[in-house]
């Protein structure tokens, strides 16, 4: 695989070395999958192994970077410390933030998905035709067809950019609806209450 | 409603600012710090309807969706003062429970857009190769479609101008309207089948007649309300682009 000649003096050919090469050079985040297509005898279990050695590496040896899980793949990013300095390097204005309507119906669709405008809307209880736009163009939702509903809505869900935007190993590192903080408190409450509306709905049924 | 006083203190809510009228409802029920699963309703309705007042004075546009809530609230204290035909079943007949189990959802979903910000904040301050090309490619996008969406009074303006120039060529044409809107929708489509836009100006065929250009506009707009397409104007009373919108037929 590698020209021998062109290896420099004392460079290393074990997997956790490859692995890193591979990491350092590209510039999007890469799977286990992948990086265990490209190296011989390797297994996805195995990758995880060494991409986890390699975070110790870093960590120990208090390296400027390291390895962040990101849409299911691993990349190698500098460590927050540095975004001062990195952020001298570039010439425009750092992108604008996502508004607070646009994070709400991305949370809702994130956990809904695939989900129709009108339940958005239902949800929010103001129209998200605005919001809706800004988020296709920056790419963090896309079109997933059409719902069987009246008319045939279409349906949308999160694309892998949402969760490279966000900086999110996957969908299921958001929290668990049970694992929100209810501020309203009086967990017990809300439960009986949800008992209660599944009685009634139960109740409906049978009639 | 008129009765402020009862309330003890009345709100200066008109220098907040609020998503939609559920955003105005969690931030009652936490401001008065009442218990959620028994909202009193008649004071929560008096605040609310406050903020609706204050709000509808100065921006009408969104007025609607609160004052949809504001009816939602009126009609559940009303049904609160009728006498419940059976103690046993209070806790199901709750003309409230619909309307709490929104209010907890909504902010159920509020704290995971705060969740979505934290993350938004950190990414931020993380940097790869490739990050530079990253935001290139962005920048790029938000260039070719600016933000501003052009409004109906942006529209309304570059017809006028359109029509303008129409008038100049002084040539009368009587004729009857020899084209339908189907026939107008047709063509913009065939104009945008092949790069996803046009300028708005180069849709008005010169030499056609003006009836032709007034059913192009109703065309725009009718292509416009139902998502083919998508209008934009990259600076205020600058020329309006036409984009391929995602309800767009080929």
């Amino acid at each position: 695989m590698t020209d021998a000649s062109a290896v420099p003096t004392g460079a290393v050919l074990d997997t956790k070395h490859i692995v890193e090469a591979l990491l350092f050079a590209a510039d999007e985040p890469l799977t286990s999958g992948q990086l265990a297509g490209l190296i011989e005898e390797t297994t996805p279990t195995m990758i995880e192994d060494i991409v986890r050695d390699l975070e110790a590496d870093y960590a120990l040896q208090r390296r400027a970077f390291g390895i962040k899980r990101i849409a299911d793949g691993f990349q190698i990013v500098t460590r927050s410390d540095y975004a001062a300095w990195i952020e001298r390097l570039r010439a425009a204005a750092p992108r604008p933030r996502l508004s607070r309507p646009a994070l709400e119906t991305l949370a809702i669709i994130a956990y809904k998905q695939p989900v129709a405008r009108v339940e958005l809307e239902s949800i929010r209880g103001v129209s998200v035709d605005a919001v809706l736009r800004t988020l296709l163009e920056r790419g963090l939702i896309q079109v997933a067809g059409r719902g069987e509903g009246l008319g045939r809505p279409l349906l949308y869900r999160t694309t892998g950019h949402f969760l490279e935007y966000f900086g999110l190993p996957g969908l299921d590192a958001l929290p668990k609806p049970e694992e929100l903080e209810v501020l309203f408190a009086d967990r017990e409450r809300q439960e009986e209450l949800e008992f209660e509306s599944e009685v009634d709905a139960v109740a409906e049924e049978g009639e | 409603m008129a009765d402020v006083e009862s309330t003890g203190h009345s709100v200066k809510l008109e220098t907040l600012d609020f998503e939609g009228p559920l955003d105005l409802l969690v931030y009652l029920v936490k401001k008065n710090e009442v218990d959620i699963y028994d909202i009193p309703i008649a004071l929560i309705t008096e605040q609310f309807l406050e903020y609706v007042e204050a709000m509808t004075r100065e921006k009408l546009e969104s007025a609607g969706e609160f004052l949809l809530m504001a009816a939602t609230l009126m009609r559940i204290k009303a049904q609160m003062l009728l006498p419940q035909p059976d103690l046993d079943d209070e806790e199901l007949e709750d003309p409230r429970r619909e309307l709490v189990l929104k209010i907890i959802e909504y902010q159920q979903f509020k704290e995971i857009a705060e969740h979505l910000r934290d993350h938004e904040s950190s990414r931020r301050l993380l940097f790869s190769r490739g990050y530079r090309e990253w935001l290139a490619e962005d920048e790029a996008r938000a260039e070719e479609e600016p933000a501003d969406r052009a409004t109906l009074g942006d529209l309304l303006r570059a017809f006028a101008n359109v029509m303008e120039q129409a008038a100049r060529d002084r040539v009368h044409h009587l004729e009857p309207l020899a084209v339908t809107i189907e026939e107008k929708v047709d063509f913009i489509r065939g104009r945008l089948r092949q790069d996803g836009r046009s300028s708005f100006r180069e849709l008005f065929v010169v030499g056609e007649p003006r009836s032709h250009w007034i059913v192009t506009f109703v065309a725009l707009l009718e292509m416009a309300r139902e998502g083919e397409i998508r209008l934009r104007q990259a600076e205020r009373f600058g020329d309006i682009n036409v984009f391929v919108g995602e309800g767009f037929k080929k």
